[in-house]
């Protein structure tokens, strides 16, 4: 089994409830922050949506250096965050599935010009970056509680859905 | 002599060890932020309380042993009586602890065995049937970093610093 195969897997599976999540945020909502140094829910789901989109350059370029510029997202409807969300993955899937074993073992860095906050190996941060995404997600699901949106059920049943 | 090898490999816990280790190290800094006042505290009257969320967290860790040694999980046999911390201190241990045997239980698994099959079920009800190595990282990993999410807005809404977790916080570690 090479690498790339858990993976892919593991995206493609972490995607599902990744996605549902974002179809509930109205747009009305997007503003809205549960407190003064939280994001905004725009701003959190944007994240959430971008982060799969992460694999291009952590696999195919060997660095990110934000002195060069990184455009967030900002969707202003539901369907303009799912729209980026379909579009981040795909691009993020394309890499990870043409990712060979050898390239896991390349050193990747995260940069601001002369500045280096992280360098480690593309294994670690492929590995890094899918954990990320899901503790922001799950950051995410108390936004939704918040706002009385019914929570999917992710790795269990929530409160709202999915009882065993 | 036979000269064929029966040593096996274990890589793949290798590496979870590393993850587990470095992912425990966040989430004790997390759950040490917890005061005991606030255990009953919940933003919303569907959430979990505090108190439940952080011990959920830590129990979690314990889900490693029974995924590497058995073959399943079957809830009518389980006499399920969850950890109730009467301090943080007593809540930070209780990470400590599954902590510690996750990283025993993890020592023991081969590679091989992490392509077995393992189920959970409720006497004949199977809920799903899935490699060791998906359990692990699903169920029991990605798991832990998801209710951990929940607890980090949980401290934010309380006022409580919110440590650096995967790269700076609003409140600490900034770059």
């Amino acid at each position: 089994m090479a690498i790339k195969d858990g993976f892919v897997k593991e995206v493609e599976q972490e995607s599902v409830a990744t996605r549902k999540m974002l179809e509930r945020i109205p747009a009305e909502s997007f503003d809205w922050k549960p407190h003064e140094r939280s994001m905004t829910m725009k701003g959190l789901a944007g994240l959430v949506a971008d982060m799969f989109g992460w694999f291009s350059f952590m696999i195919d370029q060997d660095e990110l250096d934000f002195a060069k510029g990184y455009e967030r997202p900002d969707p202003k409807t539901t369907q303009d965050l799912v729209n980026f969300f379909d579009k981040k993955l795909a691009a993020g899937m394309e890499s990870l599935k043409n990712a060979d074993d050898a390239v896991f073992s390349e050193t990747w860095k995260l940069r601001n010009g002369d500045t280096i906050y992280w360098e480690a190996s593309k294994l670690d941060v492929v590995r890094q970056t899918i954990n990320h995404m899901v503790h922001h997600r799950g950051q995410l699901s108390v936004f939704l509680r918040l706002k009385d949106i019914p929570v999917p059920s992710i790795y269990g049943p929530s409160a709202d859905e999915g009882q065993m | 002599m036979d000269s064929t090898s029966t040593a096996k490999t274990n890589n793949i816990a290798a590496g979870l060890i590393k993850e587990l280790e470095q992912e425990a190290a966040v989430t004790r800094k997390l759950l040490e932020r917890v005061p005991a006042e606030k255990f009953d505290w919940k933003p919303h009257e569907k959430s979990m309380p505090m108190g439940r969320l952080a011990t959920h967290v830590a129990e979690m860790h314990g889900w490693t042993k029974p995924t590497v040694d058995d073959p399943e999980l079957d809830f009518a046999k389980m006499d399920y009586k969850p950890f109730e911390p009467k301090t943080t201190e007593e809540l930070v241990a209780h990470l400590d602890k599954n902590v510690n045997e996750a990283i025993e239980a993890l020592k023991n698994a081969s590679d091989e065995a992490w392509f077995e099959d393992w189920s959970l079920r409720n006497g004949e009800q199977i809920y799903f049937t899935i490699p060791k190595i998906a359990v692990m990282r699903g169920m029991v990993l990605n798991h832990i970093v998801h209710h951990r999410g929940q607890l980090s807005v949980y401290l934010r809404l309380n006022d409580i610093p919110v440590p650096a977790m995967y790269g700076p916080s609003a409140d600490e570690g900034q770059m």
